[in-house]
This record gives structure tokens, C-alpha cells and sequence, in this order.
């Protein structure tokens, strides 16, 4: 069968966005200098310094034992918080559920800067608990706090997860259990935990995987204490030998997509158990909250001492930082408020631009991103070939690649095939790395509204004389209206929140927030560094509140 | 309306043969069914015809317009058919209002907008749904969704309707308004269709043919009538009605068609129609219904034979008797209670039907 | 502070309203034809690690000067400086006409490789000579002391390293003020860190006593200069090994941030700028890299902390002002091949192993 023509130009253009940028990237580990060089010829001795480097594997126990520690946190309390929330009579349920999914809102750059200022060593919260308790017994720096901080900033995804296939369950078989003796905690073990173990195997995954990734965290809390891990050390890898070394690069990250792909596998696995889980059982009969008794305020506590931790604390710390010129122990903060760090950032153009290019990728660009991300799903949408094979592996690899070195990449492609070539120093390459980047991400966000619609409303129309694409247009996407609406303001979120992609392409011109966070807390000062940050958390809720108003969720 | 003619049609997916060579032909104005177990590829074939699957062999013509033919590699596309397929889950799109649902397939067509108000309002009264136009999907009862999916099938005209499933998805007292709600719409509009289901009933009653089908192939197509009397084989004759199964072997191929047989299950010997290519000795199966099982009055004679009753059952319309036949038992329809312990039992030669046995018949 | 703003005010007060008033004797009789073909040009394309903020006066300066040519700066870090121009020299696209960065190895390394214009500035001759590679178009430009600095609410003042040897002498003596609350550079990440590092190992004699004390005392090692900042002016960390001198600028506005000049000697820092061998605004380019290194230019260099390095410009802590205190024991960087010494990939991992052996032996 001939393929229609569109379908072709996104499997290829698809193929292309992923395949030339991750090409480079193994091409260049097994050379000796960089490709572009006459004299780089094969070699594998990247990998044989990189393997042979106690320092890589020091940065990979530490990577696998924060992503470990990260696991041991965020997967119980994130479960715990799920069935807390969307199966029992907890006290403000419904205001609950959408503080959970804050932290998702934060970079983990400005996280991590955030609870320096607030819980570092001389941060505002451990003086005045050093002034009311006599001590402050945390270490933000240390390995453990990492993994913790980690940990719970990633609660909101095993949330997300965990609730959605406790929804599913009925509360019929939890009643059965009550009935025969079972108290609300062995109901929670014996019934809904196997139920929901797909949905919890998934996400516990997804949390290990971000933290072999993690970069912004480990950046910013563990590097000056000499703790390192996988992503910092390909960040130092940069420039530990002086001239940057391509080739140890591209090795350490084929390295990281050949540690992490079996990862992204073993998610695509318990996301089709999850998925069948959720189908096999369809509609659940109504489902009536366990009752906590004494139990709800205890319960509340924790859900509020966790957000406290989590949200208010980091939050709070860069707005403060934002707010006054220094701080330290002896700073009375009343004396140095001020605003001018918001008036500077206002009158400077490269600032006022970097906003605007933010707004810009992340409304814009988001929603381009998303039209792209939707037409890659169509082109898989109810077809079973071996092109839609391809194309769900294609869309799962650049999940594996870390965003400093995909930005990298980016600007390889972009100087090195011609066509590109003059887009190089706009906001497209920029947008483009981005979309690619993040499209495991959005492409499933998309797949999974679609998947929702029912295959003979498309066969209705195609029936009655609509080609499979006016079938789409007419019927399959104003059905998916809200899905791609949602969709957007996650994409929309991850670009506004993303960071390290940028770093490479930013040219003058095209300065985005996040690329703007990392040069200037290199070069400048945090002054900027703290006010950015806070404009960002300010856009960022505004995108929020525009999509609410729209009638878009982030769950449920 | 057209006249549908598919031949050869071969359908697999993968290594799996769902359809494995079948022929049909439906002519103008007549509804032909589709019936089978599930799995016998009669849904297949439906959405064959409707172009959405894809034949490996065979072709599809409606008229002298050819949609499928498998040696010319000529397979046009489902929007490009023409036809109306009603959903088995009606799929309305919920979305779009009725009138909208059942306008589209005319928008579509290019037919200008003040046509579309009056074709479809004509469409939506035909179907006795005035009055509900501008409501959405999930506003109307199960049956009216139905009408509306059938509406929406049928507003543009097509040559040749195909149901699937079309009453399945209602409650038992709704279908059976539905049932013949259904066959007046199909006889008053003249309508060609095909439809698909697994129900006897509704099959005897809605179809002017019944196509059977079994494991890919077509088994038997004959009137309703013809087919529930006139079985070609033992599929076909335990398909419908209810049916009482008799183990033997041939004793006497007789003139005229007809065959004795001795009952494994007693020593009784039986006289009925020759249906396989058995010969003296082979192992049989004979097949009569229910109700052609006469309680007679006492006394020998062909085709006769006393059995004990073992219970009855009131069933409201008749009676049900069961009379214990060897280890297994034998189901009578009777319109009378009757009591005691013996009583002599009556088949029609003609309604005994001698079939190969299933293993020696392949 | 009073004398940054008024030097600034006083700068541009002296300068030409116009773009053909007279240049200074030296320069060439034909120089005109050079300004004439840069106004054609009309903008000169900058990468510096280096924000519009800080840059201003500068790009303010040449702009009033020349009033035709417009500065395009990006402000990337000096490793992506490096690899952006490489990669886009190699694609053949567009890219920088002016390099300048404080990554004195990587510049180096870029000059070796041939992606400098071979441009003799007419300022050449104003210049200290270890200012100018010669032959290379290569030049220094400003003069950036390494500093120590410190938490003035953390330390008393007999605490504060005046010298080198001070640090290691003061740390053993108070360990528990110092232990894990001394910021200095990650020197596998931070290029001006290494480089600050290697100079030092080369001066002090007693360098690794002193790296076994930084060892000893869990010292925290900084990617980002702003962060490493911040921790001292905050309290987190009480004292700052190898700061840059811009530190000074950054604590201006915080009285607890203290800022010490080695009085034993002083490693110099410089930004090393040359015009690109393919770029595609030479002339503005030239006129940039001569705009930098002429006295206007150089005065509002100093005015920008980075202080002058030429003999005319006066102000505090300008080489001129710096040499009267500390003589030959201010240790400038030559610019010449001297400078890709630990571009060695052996040398620099075994002086990278030593280093943080020492710094575990201290522990």
C-alpha cells in the first residue's frame, strides 16, 4: 500500500529531528576529536578513559544511589498522599489535589537556589530555627538531603499516576474487604496496592530515571562538596581537559542513553500493563471515601507538612532573595527590601527580551510544539505498520539524551546541514530543540487523549465519505480539544521551566529565562539570578491560572 | 439501491485467516444477514465491504462499480464507498448536535446548506426523531441514539446499508420494538442491507437471506425459512432452534433419500433424510428439532418408540419435556402438560436429519 | 561608590562627540580608510563572557565614537564561547569578529590554531608587553588581580589571610571558624580557577601545603562565580580563596563582604581579545579590538572593575597604580604559547590528580 504523502513527511521529518542530532552524538564518541576536524579518525578510546575514569564511576554510584534515595521517598509518600487524597474523607480534598502537582511548576535550578537561601546554612529557616530551637538539624549540601529534595519534588508524578488508577478502582472490592474484617490500612495494602501496581511500577521508574539524570539539583547542592554525579560529570567533562572534549562527551552521553534506554523500555512496559489495568476494568462503579476517623487530621498534617517542605520553603526563598539586595544571619531583612532588583531586570534589554522570548517559546512555542507532537501521533494513530513501530521507539530516544548535550547537538545540526543553517540564530532552533527534547513527553500526553476516543467515531465519519484526515479534523480532534489543551499547558510548563537545552543556541536575540539563569549565575549576580526566577515562577503561574480559566486541569 | 456482489473475498490478519474465501450476493432491495458464532469473521466481512479492513484476495462490486479487487491491487478507499454503516455502539460523535451527527455525511457531499437543513430534518421525521435535532448524543435514550445512528447512515442515500449489531445494544423489550421498528423501516424504504449479528431470532425476523457463517467461510444461505428447514449440514442444522443430537450407525440406505439408522443410545431403529455420503456401518448424527418430536398416543409403528419422562418444564407458550434416551436425554416441545412415566414419542422422517458424523465428515 | 559613577561621568565627557576627530599621532595615516570600511560594515559581532549590564559603559563608548557601528554581544560562558566558534568556523557559518574571553588557555588555543587575524593594534606600543602576542593579533586587556575575599561578620580582622601563607597558617589555627566554609573555584569546571591555581603552584613555593590546608579544611569548590560570591557575602562560607577582582564590585552594595589584596603577590588576570581570522566585520572588528586597548577605552575598562592595564590611565588599582605597591610581585599572564602549557591532556590530568590528592591528604 502506498503511504499517504503526509504521513510520510512527519515519519520523516519526525526521524530526522531525532536521528541527525543523537547520529552526531554517537559518530562523535567513537572518534578521536571532533567530527569536524580532518584529522579525528575512529577510535574507541573515549570509551576506554571514560570506563577506565574512577571518577565516572564514582559520579555512577552516586547517580544510582540518589536515584535509589529518591525512590525510597518520593514512591511511598506520593502513594501514601494518592490514596490520601483520591480515596478518603481527608479534609480539603479538593483544594489538596492541585497544591500537590505545585512542585511540578519549579525548575529544579531555581529549587535548588531556593533552598539555599532558605535552608542553607545561613539560610532564613535554619537561622530562625537556630534562634527558636537552638539548632537546625538539616544539611542541604549533603548527599542524603539531595536525594530527599529530589525525592520529594518528585511526589507529584507518582501522585499523578498512582491517583489516576486508584480512581479506576471500585469501591465495591474495597468494601468487600471491609466487610470481611479489614481495617482501612489493610484495605489500602491488600487491595489497592496490588490494583494500582502497574501505575506505581511506572512512576517508580519514571522517579529512578530522573535521578540518574538529575543535573540541576546535583549542580547547584553538590558540586561545591565535591559530590558528583552522571550529569555533572559530563558537565565537568567539558572542560576538565582543557579543550573541550567532544568525544568523552558524546561517549558519556551514549554511555547515559545506553544506562538509561532499558529504563525508558521498562516504562513503555508497565505503562501498556497500566493502560490495559485501566481499560480491562472500564467504567468503576461510584466510589465512596474511606472513612480515616481520627486519623484525618494526623493525615492532613502530613500532606501540609510535605507541601511545606517542598513548596513554601524553596518558594519562599527565592522570592525573599528576590526582594532584598543581601541576606546573611546578621541582615536584618526589613533594611535591605527593595525592588530594584525587578526595576533593573525591567530596564534591561536583554532581560526584557529573554521574558519575552520566554512567554513567546513557551505560549507560542508550546503550542506549536504540541501541533507537532499531535501530528505524530495521528501518523500513528490506529495503524499498526512497521512505520508506527518505528516511530514509537523514535519518539522514546530522546528521553535517554541529558538537555546540555541535546543542546549541543542542536547546534551541530544547525551549522553542519546547510538548509538549516540560517535559522541557526533564531528562536526556531531554540524551539526546536525543545519540542525534540521534550517529545517523549508530549507525544504521549497526546497519544493518551486520542487513545480515549473511540475507534468507530472515526470509522462513523470515514464510513459515511470522510477521508481519514477530515475525519480528524472534523471528528477525532474536537474531541481531543481538552486533551491538547492540557497538553499545551504542560508543554508549555516544561518549556518555561527548562534550562540546560538552551545554553548552546542562545544567541543575541534569543535569550530565554532558563539559559539566562545558568549564564548569569555563572558571570553575574544572584541579585538577577533570584529576580528571574521569580518572574519565571510569576509566568508560570499566570499560564496556569489562564489555562484554569479555560477549564484545563492538570489531572483528573 | 444497488446490487452488492463479493467473491473470493480472503481476509487475514497477520497469519490469522478470518475470512477464508467467501462469496455473497445481495440484490436490489434486499436485506441479507449475516450470522455466525463469534469469531466466524462476520464482523470482518462487514467492515470488509465498508472498506475498513483490508482483503488480501477476492473483489466487492456494488453494481458496476467495483471497491475491491484483490488481482488489480484496486481497493478504494471507506470514504470513497459510498455506503451508510450503522456502529454496533452507534458511535455518535458526541461533540456534534443530532442534526449535525446526521448532516455531516451531507456536508460532506458538498450539497448546499439549505438542501442539508431540509434532507436531514426529512431524514430525522422519517425516523420518527422530530424534534430532537439540536439535543447531543448523551441526551437522548439508547433507542433513539440508535435511530439517529441509522439516520445519520442513511440521509445521504447510499446503495447499500450495513448494521452492525444494531440491536445488541439495547434492553430485551426495547429490541424487540426495535426488531420491528427495524424490518417496516427496511420494507417501506426499499432499503439493500447487510447487516451483522449473532442472534437467530433477529436474523429470522429482519432478513430477507441469512447468510451463515462459520470459521471464515459461508456455510449456508438460504431464506429464514428455508434455511431453519432445510439445514445443508450439521452446523447449520444445530444453529437454530432447539435441538436434540442422536448417535448411530447406518443400517439401510432406502430409496427416496432416506436412510435407517440404529440409535446408539437404544436399540431403536430410525428412518430420516440422507444428508452426508455415509455408507452401510458408517458412524452417524442425527439432528431433529424440538418441536418436531411428537408425544403421540400409545402404539408401535414406524418411527415410533416408548421413552420414560424424567421432568417437564413450563416455558408459558408450550411445554418442555425431557425424556430419558440411554445415559443422555431427549427435549420435547409439547403444547400439553402430560404426567406418568412412559410415553410413545413420533419423528417425522423428514424431520430427522442423518448427518456424517463431525469427525468422519471432514 | 562615588568615584565608579563619577569616572564613568568623566569618561564620557571627554569623549569625541565625533567619529572624525583626530586619533591620537600614532596611528597610522591611513587609519580612516579602516573606520571608513567599518561604518560600511556597520556592526561588529562580540562574544564575551560578559553581560550587557556590565558591558555598557564600554559598548556606549565605541558606539558614541562611531556612531554608524553597532556591538551585537553575546554573553556566553568562555567554554561555550570556545565551542561555538569552533563548531561554527568549522560549519563555515557566521560567527564572532571579536573574541574576548577570560579563558586565557582556550584563547590560546584558538590563536595557535590560526583563528586570529594577524592585526598589529597602533596601540601596541602603550601596552606592557607581555599584553601582546605578537604576530597573532592576540591581546590582553585588562588587569584582574585574584583576590581573596571574606565575611567581615564571620571573621575578626587578625583572622583575615593577608598573604598566602596566611591561609593555611590561619586555618590550622582556627579550624572549627573555617572548616567547610572556605569558596573557591571548582577548577575542573571554572577556567579562571585553573588558571589561577596553576599560577599560583608555579609562585608559591609552599602551594601545596597550602592545598592540603584548603584539603583539611573541606573547602567547597564553586562552579559559578555568582554563587561562589553570594556564599561568602552571605555568611554561608567565611572566606573566599581566588576570587576574581570583580568580587569587590558585586560586595559593593554588602557591608559584609571584605575584600583582602594579597600583599605577597598577586596573580594577574587578563581577558584576551583578538579579531577573528574569517570574520565577517574585520574592520569593526580592528576598530573594536584598538577601541578596547586605546586610553578612552581603557578608562572605562578601569571604571567597569576590570582595571587598566596602560601606563596612562589613572585610578585606583590600575597596573600603573598597583606596580607602585607591589613592584615584580605582581605575576601577569604572558600571551604567547606559554599559556596552552596544561592544554596537555597528560599535564593537566596529572595536575588535577595531584591537586585533589593533596586536598584529601589534608582531610
Amino acid at each position: 500500500m502506498v503511504m499517504n504523502p503526509s504521513r510520510a513527511v512527519v515519519i520523516l521529518v519526525t526521524a530526522g529531528a531525532v536521528c541527525l542530532p543523537l547520529g552526531i552524538l554517537f559518530y562523535q564518541s567513537v572518534l578521536s576529536g571532533p567530527f569536524f576536524h580532518a584529522d579525528s579518525h575512529f577510535t574507541l578510546d573515549a570509551f576506554g578513559f571514560v570506563l577506565r575514569d574512577p571518577e565516572f564511576w564514582v559520579a555512577l554510584r552516586n547517580s544510582l544511589l540518589v536515584a535509589t534515595g529518591m525512590l525510597v521517598v518520593a514512591l511511598p509518600l506520593g502513594a501514601l498522599l494518592a490514596l490520601l487524597v483520591a480515596r478518603t474523607d481527608i479534609p480539603g480534598r479538593g483544594v489538596l489535589e492541585p497544591l500537590i502537582l505545585v512542585p511540578i511548576l519549579v525548575s529544579p535550578v531555581v529549587l535548588a537556589l531556593g533552598y539555599v537561601v532558605a535552608a542553607g546554612p545561613v539560610g532564613f529557616y535554619t537561622v530562625w530555627s537556630k534562634q527558636l530551637f537552638g539548632v537546625a538539624p538539616w544539611n542541604i549540601y549533603s548527599p542524603v538531603a539531595i536525594a530527599v529534595i529530589g525525592g520529594l519534588s518528585h511526589v507529584p508524578y507518582v501522585f499523578l499516576y498512582v491517583s489516576t488508577a486508584l480512581k479506576g478502582v471500585g469501591s465495591d472490592v474495597e468494601e468487600a474487604a471491609r466487610t470481611t474484617g479489614a481495617g482501612p490500612l489493610r484495605v489500602a495494602l491488600d487491595v489497592n496496592l496490588p490494583l494500582v501496581a502497574p501505575a506505581l511500577m511506572f512512576s517508580a521508574v519514571l522517579v529512578f530515571f530522573a535521578g540518574v539524570e538529575m543535573f540541576g539539583l546535583a549542580l547547584v547542592l553538590g558540586n561545591s562538596n565535591n559530590f558528583s554525579m552522571l550529569a555533572v560529570y559530563l558537565y565537568k567533562l567539558t572542560t576538565r581537559l582543557g579543550v573541550p572534549a567532544y568525544h568523552l562527551m558524546a561517549t558519556v552521553a551514549v554511555l547515559i542513553v545506553l544506562l538509561t534506554f532499558p529504563l525508558v523500555m521498562l516504562q513503555r512496559h508497565y505503562l501498556k500493563v497500566a493502560d490495559k489495568f485501566v481499560t480491562v476494568r472500564g467504567k468503576a462503579a461510584r466510589q465512596r471515601p474511606l472513612t480515616l476517623g481520627a486519623w484525618r487530621y494526623p493525615a492532613l498534617m502530613l500532606a501540609l507538612a510535605w507541601l511545606a517542605v517542598t513548596v513554601i520553603v524553596p518558594i519562599s526563598g527565592i522570592t525573599l532573595r528576590a526582594f532584598v539586595t543581601y541576606w546573611g544571619p546578621n541582615v536584618n531583612l526589613f533594611d535591605v527590601l527593595t525592588l530594584d532588583q525587578f526595576r533593573f531586570v525591567f530596564s534591561e534589554p536583554v532581560l526584557v527580551r529573554g521574558i519575552r522570548n520566554s512567554v513567546l517559546i513557551g505560549v507560542v512555542g508550546g503550542g506549536l510544539a504540541v501541533a507537532c507532537y499531535a501530528a505524530i501521533a495521528f501518523a500513528a494513530h490506529r495503524r499498526n505498520d512497521e512505520w508506527t513501530h518505528l516511530m514509537d521507539y523514535l519518539i522514546l530516544v530522546p528521553r535517554a539524551i541529558p538537555g546540555l548535550l541535546a543542546g549541543l547537538a542542536f547546534l551541530w545540526v544547525f551549522l553542519f546541514i546547510s538548509p538549516l543553517a540560517p535559522l541557526r540564530a533564531t528562536l526556531f532552533s531554540i524551539w526546536l530543540a525543545y519540542t525534540v527534547v521534550w517529545l517523549p513527553y508530549g507525544a504521549r500526553l497526546v497519544s493518551s487523549s486520542l487513545v480515549q476516543v473511540g475507534k468507530e467515531l472515526e470509522e462513523a465519519a470515514v464510513s459515511i465519505g470522510a477521508t481519514r484526515r477530515r475525519a480528524m479534523f472534523d471528528v477525532t480532534l474536537p474531541l481531543i480539544r481538552v486533551g491538547l489543551l492540557t497538553s499545551w499547558l504542560l508543554v508549555f510548563l516544561m518549556f518555561e521551566r527548562e534550562y540546560s537545552t538552551g545554553v548552546y543556541l542562545l544567541t543575541s536575540g534569543t535569550e530565554v529565562i532558563g539559559a539566562l539563569l545558568v549564564t548569569l549565575s555563572e558571570t553575574g549576580s544572584m541579585n538577577q539570578v533570584a529576580a528571574l526566577a521569580v518572574i519565571n515562577l510569576v509566568l508560570i503561574g499566570i499560564g496556569v491560572i489562564t489555562a484554569f480559566r479555560f477549564g484545563v486541569r492538570l489531572h483528573g | 439501491m444497488g446490487n452488492l456482489v463479493i467473491t473470493d473475498l480472503h481476509v487475514s490478519f497477520g497469519a490469522f485467516k478470518i475470512l477464508k474465501g467467501v462469496s455473497l450476493e445481495v440484490g436490489r432491495g434486499e436485506v441479507v444477514v449475516l450470522l455466525g458464532p463469534s469469531g466466524s469473521g462476520k464482523t470482518t466481512l462487514l467492515r470488509a465491504i465498508a472498506g475498513l479492513e483490508a482483503p488480501q484476495l477476492g473483489s466487492i462490486r456494488i453494481d458496476e462499480k467495483v471497491l475491491f479487487q484483490g488481482d488489480r491491487r484496486l481497493d478504494v478507499p471507506a470514504e470513497k464507498r459510498d455506503l451508510g454503516l450503522v456502529f454496533q455502539s452507534y458511535a455518535l460523535w458526541p461533540h456534534r448536535s443530532v442534526f449535525d451527527n446526521v448532516a455531516y455525511g451531507l456536508k460532506l457531499r458538498g450539497v448546499d446548506k439549505l438542501e442539508i437543513a431540509t434532507r436531514t430534518h426529512d431524514a430525522l421525521k422519517e425516523l420518527g426523531l422530530s424534534g430532537l435535532a439540536e439535543r447531543f448524543p448523551h441526551q437522548l435514550s439508547g433507542g433513539q441514539q440508535q435511530r439517529v445512528a441509522i439516520a445519520r447512515a442513511l440521509v445521504y442515500k447510499p446503495p447499500v446499508l450495513l448494521l452492525d449489531e444494531p440491536l445488541s445494544n439495547l434492553d430485551a423489550k426495547l429490541r424487540d420494538e426495535a426488531k420491528a421498528w427495524l424490518r417496516s423501516l427496511i420494507v417501506d424504504l426499499q432499503l439493500s442491507a447487510v447487516m451483522v449479528t449473532h442472534d437467530q431470532a433477529e436474523a429470522m425476523a429482519l432478513a430477507d437471506r441469512i447468510i451463515l457463517l462459520s470459521d471464515g467461510n459461508v456455510v449456508q444461505e438460504d431464506t429464514p425459512v428455508g434455511i431453519y428447514n432445510n439445514p445443508a449440514n450439521i452446523f447449520s442444522a444445530e444453529f437454530f432452534g432447539t435441538n436434540n443430537r442422536i448417535l448411530g450407525t447406518v443400517v439401510e440406505i432406502l430409496e427416496g433419500g432416506r436412510t435407517r439408522i440404529r440409535c446408539e443410545a437404544s436399540d431403536i431403529e430410525l428412518v430420516g433424510e440422507t444428508r452426508g455420503n455415509y455408507r452401510v456401518g458408517s458412524a452417524v448424527v442425527a439432528v431433529v428439532r424440538a418441536e418436531r418430536i411428537q408425544v403421540a398416543g400409545a402404539g408401535s409403528g414406524p418411527n415410533r418408540f416408548p421413552l420414560p419422562l424424567a421432568h417437564s418444564m413450563f416455558g408459558g407458550s408450550r411445554w418442555e419435556h425431557f425424556f430419558r434416551f440411554g445415559p443422555s436425554l431427549l427435549r420435547v416441545y409439547g403444547e400439553r402438560q402430560i404426567s406418568g412415566d412412559d410415553h410413545w414419542l413420533e419423528i417425522q422422517p423428514e424431520h430427522l436429519w442423518i448427518f456424517d458424523a463431525p469427525e468422519a465428515a471432514s | 561608590m562615588k568615584w565608579y559613577s563619577a569616572m564613568i561621568a568623566t569618561g564620557l565627557a571627554l569623549m569625541p562627540a565625533s567619529a572624525f576627530s583626530a586619533f591620537p599621532d600614532y596611528y597610522p595615516p591611513d587609519y580612516q580608510a579602516i573606520v571608513d570600511a567599518a561604518t560600511a560594515e556597520g556592526k561588529v559581532v562580540l562574544y564575551a563572557p560578559l553581560s550587557t549590564t556590565t558591558l555598557r559603559p564600554l559598548i556606549e563608548g565605541f558606539q558614541a565614537e562611531y556612531p554608524g557601528i553597532t556591538v551585537e554581544l553575546n554573553d556566553l560562558n568562555t567554554v561555550v564561547i570556545y565551542n561555538r566558534f569552533i563548531s561554527e568556523a568549522a560549519g563555515g557559518a557566521q560567527s564572532a569578529d571579536v573574541l574576548w574571553s577570560s579563558a586565557l588557555d582556550l584563547q590560546a588555543k584558538l590563536v595557535t590554531d590560526g583563528h586570529s587575524l594577524d592585526y598589529a593594534s597602533p596601540e601596541s606600543a602603550h601596552l606592557p608587553d607581555w599584553a601582546v602576542w605578537q604576530g597573532k593579533g592576540a591581546y590582553g586587556t585588562t588587569f584582574e588581580p585574584m583576590i581573596f575575599a571574606y565575611n567581615k561578620d564571620a571573621l575578626k580582622p587578625e583572622q583575615v589571610p593577608q598573604t598566602h601563607a596566611d591561609i593555611a597558617r590561619l586555618i590550622t589555627e582556627n579550624l572549627d571558624t573555617f572548616s567547610g566554609r572556605i569558596a573557591s573555584y571548582n577548577i575542573e569546571t571554572a577556567g579562571l580557577g585553573f588558571f589561577a591555581i596553576t599560577q599560583d603552584s608555579k609562585i608559591f613555593p609552599e602551594f601545596w601545603t597550602l592545598a592540603r590546608a584548603l584539603g583539611a579544611a573541606s573547602s567547597r569548590f564553586y562552579s559559578s562565580t555568582g554563587e561562589m560570591i553570594e556564599s561568602i557575602a552571605s555568611g554561608e562560607n567565611v572566606f573566599g580563596y581566588n576570587q576574581p577582582s570583580h568580587a569587590s564590585s558585586y560586595g559593593r552594595d554588602n557591608p559584609s563582604l571584605g575584600i583582602v589584596f594579597p600583599q605577597d603577590y598577586l596573580v594577574i588576570a587578563s581577558r584576551m581579545a583578538f579579531v577573528t581570522a574569517k570574520a565577517q566585520n574585520p574592520n569593526a572588528g580592528k576598530l573594536f579590538l584598538d577601541y578596547m586597548l586605546s586610553q578612552r577605552g581603557q578608562q572605562i575598562i578601569d571604571g567597569m572593575g576590570f582595571h587598566s592595564l596602560r601606563d596612562d590611565v589613572t585610578g585606583p588599582m590600575t597596573r600603573e597604580d598597583l606596580t607602585k605597591t607591589y613592584g615584580d610581585r605582581l605575576k601577569p599572564p604572558v600571551m604567547g604559547p606559554g599559556l596552552l602549557e596544561f592544554l596537555d591532556q597528560d599535564k593537566r590530568l596529572e595536575f588535577l590528580n595531584t591537586w585533589k590528592s593533596s586536598l584529601s591528604a589534608g582531610q
